[in-house]
């Protein structure tokens, strides 16, 4: 049997007494486009009305916080939206032949077979279809260019095909059109490839930098942030808040755990001391008004307590005389919780008062949580009072618990603070465990500019003056750490003013950090005239005496005065120091020097007798301290050796 | 783009009513402005402090905590988060407490537990904007559960929040004034229009009970005409232009006026129902049905009182006005 041109209205039709009626238009691109927005704009409050119950739900779990609810809610919304709007072409085209939009661009839909109606199978095929190809972009509803009947697929599938009742219609597609389309088409899903590609790529590479700093990355809840031991569920809200401030006190917890466990606190109790504390500790560095409100409010509800008490000695700790607040600290400190411990070691350890942190850190908790503040402050003391023997034996028992992650950070600190009087300082044992650290998997440690500036350090040590600053990964650094290595290149070129432009602008910059303070230092160290000197200790005297790196500089400072045999003024960089507690017997012999040479003779004699080879001549003399060095033979030959050490 | 557009759109000399009310709504706007914009940046200030939010949230979750039957389900839950400390949803709850009335008048004299300081500046700030709602006019003319009259009632039709607020509403006015004016007459058609303004009110109350957040806008009344609209000419058929990616790109059609309700209605109900009361929303469809139902039912009542033919008596005159716009059957 032969089919029938379906397409053929005239011959199939000749017999009929139809024969007359004119076969209608296919219907135009555009007529089409503008009755599906027309169907849009009629579908819009159709569907919202649909909707609208699950958009209610979807907004209650959205302000929940309900994921699970609103993504299974979301995904049963978009599965009813496409069954709606299936429905709504699939009913119309049933009863009408045309949607809404169709009928007013006087558009129908007829089947390609010669009957009168399409079936209903057909309509809700044509309609799944054509929902799918939305989903597909819209791309396939291209084919109208490019078919022969202009019937996408959606009409193929099923047999039908869209004509015009209006005066106009349009023929099929030429062969340039067609051309125009199926290069569109063509063109636009390559686009689409290359779109999806990259997006997949970005999306990979995130996935992977993700999953690379989950490991690394403390996780947002607080009660595991801690890493304690999981007593968390027996303690009480107030035992949670003081761990949380000794955490905040050594610089761990942050800051909206603080408020939090603090919140908890002042909810049980409103009257509590201790969280009006941690509320003030919480706010310290977002909002010191209120910060200082909430100081203020710890006496008002706990008359003459502890808490009381350190609550003044915060509040007034910037404006007072720093002696006044070690000796209410020292008031306070028998008996006091672990966070007003950890507050005074940082308040001792600033004021350069090493032998008090050490006090206090023998009795402090050796919890793995604070172990590493624990151990860096003993270290760091241990090593301005000089006892660098002592601070070794600290070092090698400790480091031994710690994984190579964990120990990289002290390594690191220790060796820098080792390195910062001279290279001939370095030790063996903490520079040698930092080196075996990093060797291998530079780039990924090295990303602080304190780590890698200890690594500089180390090779330029090793390499005797500053020839190793071959760095590597020198791209990882930040930004400032790449110019202060560009600089030290510079200056080994002797290329001298580019370098210390280059500097100046590193030590100038408003932001402290290491670099900064690294960069001033060897300003100085640079500097060869006398004007520059004293320009120098003009700048270092209007520092904070207390900041860090002060230190460093006025050493620094003392030597390259005496070294132009400018021994008054290196006398008197050394009396700064030494005012503001700077005891080490390094730096004491140095001192002394300084002092005999420009004629302080009783300055002299006082540092001296700290000295510990001071000793030796107390018994040679006659039992009472020497009046003069001229008593103490000893001195004599001590002061030729250290002369010439200069 | 599918819009009404009726014969006398551009003969103003024909719309003195819809002129005059243009121009109050316009005076009002520019009266008000500088009023507004200092009270609300204020108030912006005060509602967008994340410290101010989270201690309003704790007070409400306290204050839900204490009688948990007068409050949705939602809030409840969300209080019983905000009571294990989860800063997130305080502020939420904070939020939300400016929409909530009981909280707005007893929130003040709540005996808060926990902490004084937070608790002080809340109550400082709280006060300040106590106080800036007696200058805002939106709060001083608009229409809220704090004030509650017919005064306001009538009041807030003629205030708008905003210049692109004012314009939607007064571009709307002019397209159905232009046409309901002539028809109805000036009078029946001020009083439509205030009526159906007072009529959204208190469909607002009634539907979604009122707020502290006030109701302003002049879109209650503006469906209340057309309601009138949709009764007048129902079963005949108004003129639109539109304007599509067709060959011609524009032209005219006639569709059947109850177009109107189905499609303003489907778009405030779908609006009603997917907004929670205790969530609240932007634009008040419950006044926008109020209005519309108020306006239909004046009409109505139009019809029969005058019963005469079922059009007021001036149109009758205009017959060739109307045949311009009303497509023969």
């Amino acid at each position: 049997m032969v089919h029938p041109d379906p397409f053929d209205h005239n011959s199939t039709e000749s017999n009929t007494p139809k024969a007359h009626v004119r076969a209608p238009a296919l219907a135009s691109p555009q007529d089409r486009l503008a009755a599906t927005v027309v169907d849009y704009l009629i579908m819009v409050p159709l569907m919202s009305l649909v909707l609208a119950p699950w958009k209610r739900v979807l907004q209650a779990d959205l302000v929940m916080g309900d994921d699970f609810y609103f993504h299974f809610q979301t995904i049963l919304a978009l599965i009813l939206l496409f069954l709606a709007g299936v429905l709504y072409q699939a009913t119309f085209l049933w009863f009408r032949g045309a949607t809404p939009g169709k009928r007013l661009l006087r558009l129908e839909v007829i089947s390609i077979w010669p009957r009168q109606r399409l079936t209903f199978s057909e309509c809700l095929l044509r309609s799944v279809v054509w929902w799918i190809e939305v989903l597909l972009c819209g791309l396939p509803f291209l084919a109208v260019f490019s078919n022969y009947k202009r019937r996408p697929f959606h009409d193929r599938i099923s047999d039908t095909v869209v004509v015009t009742h209006r005066w106009y219609g349009v023929r099929s597609p030429s062969i340039m059109e067609k051309g125009i389309a199926k290069g569109a088409v063509h063109a636009v899903v390559v686009f689409l490839i290359l779109l999806g590609g990259f997006n997949a790529y970005q999306t990979l590479r995130e996935l992977h930098k993700q999953m690379a700093s989950s490991d690394s990355l403390a996780s947002d809840d607080c009660s595991e942030e801690s890493g304690m031991e999981s007593s968390s569920e027996a303690e009480s809200a107030g035992q949670k808040l003081e761990r949380e401030m000794g955490l905040f006190a050594v610089g761990q917890a942050a800051t909206n755990c603080l408020e939090k466990a603090a919140d908890q606190v002042l909810a049980e109790n409103p009257d509590s001391g201790l969280g009006y504390l941690g509320k003030s500790f919480a706010l310290a560095s977002v909002d010191a008004a209120q910060s200082d409100k909430y100081l203020d409010e710890v006496c008002k509800v706990e008359k003459g307590s502890q808490g009381c008490e350190f609550s003044r000695i915060v509040s007034t700790w910037n404006k007072s005389d720093w002696r006044e607040i070690s000796d209410s600290l020292r008031k306070l400190l028998p008996k006091s919780p672990d966070y007003i411990k950890f507050w005074a070691v940082r308040h001792f350890f600033k004021i350069r008062d090493y032998t008090k942190v050490l006090e206090i850190l023998q009795s402090a908790p050796m919890s793995p949580t604070y172990a590493n503040f624990v151990l860096e402050n003993r270290f760091k003391s241990l090593l301005a009072l000089g006892q660098v023997d002592q601070a070794h034996i600290i070092f090698e028992t400790h480091i031994e618990h710690l994984t190579d992650d964990q120990k990289l950070e002290p390594a690191s600190w220790m060796c820098n603070e080792e390195l910062s009087d001279s290279c001939g300082a370095v030790l063996p044992l903490s520079c040698k465990v930092f080196s075996d650290l990093i060797r291998g998997h530079e780039e990924e440690m090295l990303t602080t500019s304190n780590l890698a500036l200890t690594d500089i350090r180390i090779k330029s040590c090793d390499s005797e003056e500053e020839t190793g600053i071959d760095v590597p990964y020198v791209h990882q650094l930040p930004q400032q750490a790449q110019l202060y290595i560009e600089a030290l290149k510079l200056h080994l070129q002797n290329k001298t003013s580019p370098a210390k432009k280059m500097m100046e602008k590193l030590a100038e910059s408003p932001k402290p950090s290491v670099i900064n303070i690294e960069a001033r230092v060897k300003l100085i160290s640079w500097a060869s005239s006398t004007e520059d000197f004293s320009k120098f200790y003009d700048l270092w005297k209007r520092e904070d005496p207390f900041s860090a790196g002060w230190v460093r500089e006025g050493k620094i400072l003392m030597k390259k005065f005496s070294s132009l045999k400018n021994y008054s003024e290196s006398f008197n960089a050394g009396m700064d120091l030494y005012e503001h507690n700077v005891t080490a017997p390094e730096f004491l012999r140095f001192l002394i020097v300084a002092s005999y040479k420009s004629n302080h003779l009783q300055e002299a004699m006082h540092f001296w007798h700290q000295l510990p080879e001071s000793e030796f001549d107390l018994h040679a003399a006659t039992g009472r301290a020497p009046a003069s060095f001229n008593e103490l033979p000893a001195f004599q030959s001590w002061m030729r050796e250290h002369e010439a050490g200069l | 783009m599918i819009i009404p557009f009726f014969n006398d759109f551009l003969q103003w000399t024909r719309v003195p009513v819809t002129i005059g009310i243009f121009a109050l709504n316009l005076i009002v706007y520019i009266v008000v402005t500088p009023a507004y914009v200092n009270s609300q940046t204020q108030i912006e200030d005060i509602v967008n402090n994340d410290r101010f939010l989270k201690t309003q949230g704790q007070l409400f979750a306290q204050m839900i905590t204490k009688s948990k039957k007068h409050y949705d389900s939602a809030l409840v839950s969300l209080s019983e988060r905000v009571n294990d400390r989860n800063s997130d949803s305080a502020e939420i709850l904070g939020r939300l407490a400016m929409r909530n009335s009981e909280f707005m008048e007893h929130a003040q004299k709540f005996p808060y537990r926990g902490d004084h300081i937070s608790y002080a500046s809340w109550k400082k700030q709280f006060k300040i904007f106590a106080d800036l709602r007696d200058v805002h006019p939106n709060y001083t003319l608009g229409y809220s559960s704090v004030d509650k009259s017919w005064q306001t009632a009538l009041t807030y039709q003629f205030v708008h929040g905003g210049l692109s607020h004012l314009m939607i509403n007064m571009l709307v006015l002019f397209l159905l004034g232009s046409y309901l004016e002539p028809t109805l007459g000036g009078p029946f058609f001020l009083i439509c229009y205030i009526l159906s303004g007072m009529g959204a009110a208190f469909g607002f109350d009634l539907v979604s009970g009122a707020t502290p957040v006030p109701l302003v806008g002049a879109s209650g009344a503006i469906m209340g005409l057309l309601g009138a609209l949709s009764v007048a000419t129902w079963g005949k058929k108004l003129r639109f232009v539109w304007l599509l990616p067709t060959r011609a790109f524009t032209g005219f059609v006639w569709l059947p006026s109850w177009i109107f309700v189905a499609y303003l209605m489907a778009t405030d109900v779908a609006g009603l129902i997917e907004t929670s009361s205790w969530l609240g929303a932007g634009v008040a469809h419950a006044a926008h049905i109020g209005g519309f139902l108020t306006g239909t039912l004046i009409a109505l009542l139009s019809r029969f009182a005058w019963n005469s033919k079922h059009q007021p008596a001036r149109v009758l005159n205009r017959e060739l006005h109307l045949d311009s716009l009303i497509q023969p059957r």
